[in-house]
């Protein structure tokens, strides 16, 4: 208690815990605050020749990519239409095709170009060559672009499956084996029949569930917090690292208290004045903003986890520092390190699959899943067990090793 | 009659570096004991030990008669420790630094206002208990820290270094408080390498260097150890033999010390006998740089048994 009235006095907590705090909230209730829509991404999908075998192979083909309640799809548009909305960032990406296919019985070639995209020629039954093309068109964001790759692919897969349907079924009722491709082509066929009918969306997207009509600032503030726990924790423990060479912990280890009552009372202050600042951004994002992090108990869960394991490592990294200027870059540097492995700098889900199994090696990136299933998924105290042990885990491990550095370091 | 601090053998090494070897004294209450040394003798770590702030390796601390270990606590209480390094918040007001520190030696309520009022008053900062440390001069902050040191009434007053880089006036204030100090009762353990604080404030001497207690006793008694001869500093620019030869021969009884173009020389009433013995080392054809007579002092003592000469 000593030493959070003494930061207090010294102002030192009232910046990194509450001016900072509020103001993170506020710059993040300005970017994110009051949009309830901003997570939704829409794509459009145009026909350049209408036909309606395309159209409900499309439709099916929509369907098996089984799209996540953010990504909302509008049909109704020419293709002028859509590349104009996309232009206007009114849609975020487009899928254009075309739709003279009348009735293909033979796929002859697919190709997958440089640019990504996707095109078709098959063999009409009057043996004239048709060309689908299915073009994607990117607007500024680029995962909505992969989107729109994603939604495309799966339509082209679902036209497959429908020309082979046709084709297996022509061929047995009609036994006309000229339609029927050729061994090598009938693999081919087949392999990209079935890969494609089931292209799957970027992973993201489907784990993650970013948007589902929550407010994205239930995202991002629970994000930045962590960061913030970090590096505010860090800037504390930079503190002890100070009183040594300014001689307080000296004083501090010459009065009659116990060495470890001073290491406790300096980590409790620190962990202390965290969980404040983090409940203080809490609030203002919920009471001010609108924002949602979810079953409050959840939240009231990870924060405590959270600024438990955070503060744990960024104290012990803090304390292995010879010189203030080592504190102050362990702190930070180390802080945006992990806020770039653990992904707190990117929308959810954002990240390729190697780095989502990277962030798990991070507490950052543990208390993302966390606050993700109360904010995003909707979850309950329940829904976190797994983030909590872990976090706990981590918060246990480097809050011992923190204690003992810092003993050591008040012991001269 | 218990000693306030009785320090036994103490030994501290740093890897190979033998920072303390052996080193024993005592102070009883009332007196002002001073570990005088150059920079890096041993002086802080002898101190850190008999505050307990850190583990020996060997040899044993008494505060009041009772044992101390750097993880006692009990008896810590007897002490008040003033590092080196100005220990105070900058950033918070002098008294609030005081009620900090108070409240870890069981200071609270009115006794720990009326005792930060007092322990200001005593250092001149009654005044300024507002202001915060960061804007007080570097004499203040070394008076604010000594403030912290006494607020909880110790038995023994452990202080390291207190003056250096403090301006004048400042000093005078230290040195006039840490005196009164010592009339009132309070056992004082000073640190300096200021020859004259030392030989203003300090009963006793304890002469630091390599780690070890190399002489002690009242200034008095280390002068009377080294010698009460005064001694004649001689520069030599040439015929630095004859020189030797002739001071020898005129000064028998003299002791010389010979250095790099000089020559000293131990004598008595070296002030009447500097003319002869300059003029007949002249006649002689000794060139001569520099005649300086030293009265017998701290300097001299500490010149005599270290070898060194004390510098800021």
């Amino acid at each position: 208690m000593l030493d959070i009235r003494r930061r207090l006095l010294d102002k030192s907590a009232l910046i990194t815990s509450f001016v900072a705090p509020f103001l993170l909230a506020s710059i993040l209730g300005l970017a994110f605050g009051n949009s309830q829509s901003s997570g939704v991404m829409t794509i459009g999908i145009a026909f350049s020749n209408p036909n309606s075998y395309v159209r409900n192979l499309s439709n099916a083909g929509l369907a098996s990519a089984s799209l996540p309640a953010l990504i909302k799809v509008d049909k109704n548009l020419t293709v002028a239409n859509l590349e104009h909305e996309v232009k206007l960032n009114k849609i975020s990406a487009g899928v254009i095709l075309d739709g003279s296919l009348g009735s293909p019985s033979n796929i002859e070639s697919l190709v997958n170009d440089v640019n990504g995209l996707l095109s078709a020629t098959f063999v009409h039954p009057n043996d004239t060559k048709v060309n689908i093309g299915i073009d994607v068109v990117s607007g500024s964001s680029s995962l909505a672009g992969q989107v729109a790759q994603g939604i495309a692919a799966s339509i082209l897969g679902r036209i497959y499956n429908g020309i082979l349907v046709a084709t297996v079924v022509s061929s047995n009722r009609t036994g006309y084996s000229a339609t029927i491709p050729k061994s090598e082509q009938t693999k081919t066929f087949f392999r990209i029949a079935e890969s494609s009918a089931i292209t799957p969306l970027p992973f993201i997207l489907k784990n993650d569930n970013f948007g589902t009509g929550r407010n994205v600032i239930g995202y991002f503030a629970p994000s930045m917090a962590v960061v913030f726990l970090f590096i505010g924790a860090g800037l504390g423990a930079r503190s002890i690292v100070q009183e040594r060479g300014e001689g307080t912990l000296a004083r501090l280890a010459a009065s009659p208290v116990k060495s470890g009552a001073i290491v406790f009372g300096k980590m409790a202050s620190i962990i202390v004045m965290s969980l404040v600042s983090v409940f203080l951004l809490w609030g203002e994002t919920v009471l001010i903003f609108g924002a949602s992090w979810g079953d409050p108990t959840g939240v009231i869960a990870m924060c405590v986890a959270t600024t438990l394991a955070m503060c744990g490592l960024s104290i012990f990294l803090t304390s292995l520092a010879k010189t203030e200027q080592q504190a102050f870059n362990a702190s930070v540097i180390v802080g945006f390190v992990l806020a770039l492995i653990g992904g707190n700098f990117f929308p959810p889900g954002s990240l390729p699959p190697f780095m989502q199994t990277l962030s798990l090696f991070t507490p950052n990136g543990w208390a993302l899943v966390g606050f993700g299933r109360l904010s995003q998924e909707g979850l309950g105290f329940t829904g976190i067990l797994g983030p909590i042990e872990v976090l706990g885990s981590i918060a246990l491990v480097f809050v011992v090793a923190s204690l003992f550095r810092i003993g050591r370091v008040i012991e001269l | 009659m218990t000693s306030v601090l009785t320090t036994k053998n103490l030994v501290k090494r740093y890897g190979d570096r033998l920072a303390v070897d052996g080193i024993s004294f005592e102070i009883q209450r009332g007196e002002c004991y001073g570990l005088l040394g150059p920079n890096g003798a041993g002086k802080t770590t002898t101190i850190s030990m008999a505050c307990g702030l850190l583990a020996r390796d060997n040899g044993e601390v008494y505060i009041n008669g009772i044992p101390l270990t750097h993880r006692s606590i009990e008896t810590k209480k007897y002490i008040g420790y003033v590092p080196q390094d100005l220990a105070l918040y900058p950033e918070i007001s002098v008294s609030d630094n005081l009620r900090f520190f108070g409240k870890l030696y069981g200071l609270v309520g009115e006794d720990l206002e009326k005792r930060v009022d007092q322990t200001l008053e005593i250092v001149g900062l009654k005044d300024r208990k507002k202001d915060k440390v960061a804007s007080f001069s570097g004499g203040m902050k070394r008076r604010a820290n000594i403030a912290a040191g006494l607020l909880h009434k110790p038995s023994l007053l452990v202080l390291d270094e207190p003056t250096v880089g403090v301006d004048p006036q400042s000093r005078n204030a230290i040195l006039e408080a840490v005196s009164v100090l010592g009339d009132e009762g309070m056992a004082i353990l000073y640190t300096t390498h200021y020859m004259e604080e030392a030989e203003r404030l300090c009963d006793r001497i304890g002469i630091v260097d390599l780690g070890k207690i190399v002489e002690e006793g009242t200034k008095e008694e280390l002068v009377e150890k080294v010698g009460t001869k005064d001694r004649i500093r001689i520069g030599i620019r040439n015929n630095y033999e004859l020189a030797v030869k002739i001071l020898k021969e005129k000064e028998p009884s003299a002791s010389l010390e010979l250095g790099n173009n000089f020559i000293g020389v131990s004598t008595e009433n070296a002030p009447s006998k500097l003319p002869d013995l300059a003029g007949i080392l002249v006649s002689n054809g000794v060139e001569i740089s520099s005649l300086v007579v030293v009265e017998p002092n701290l300097e001299a003592v500490f010149l005599k048994l270290t070898g060194k000469e004390l510098r800021d």
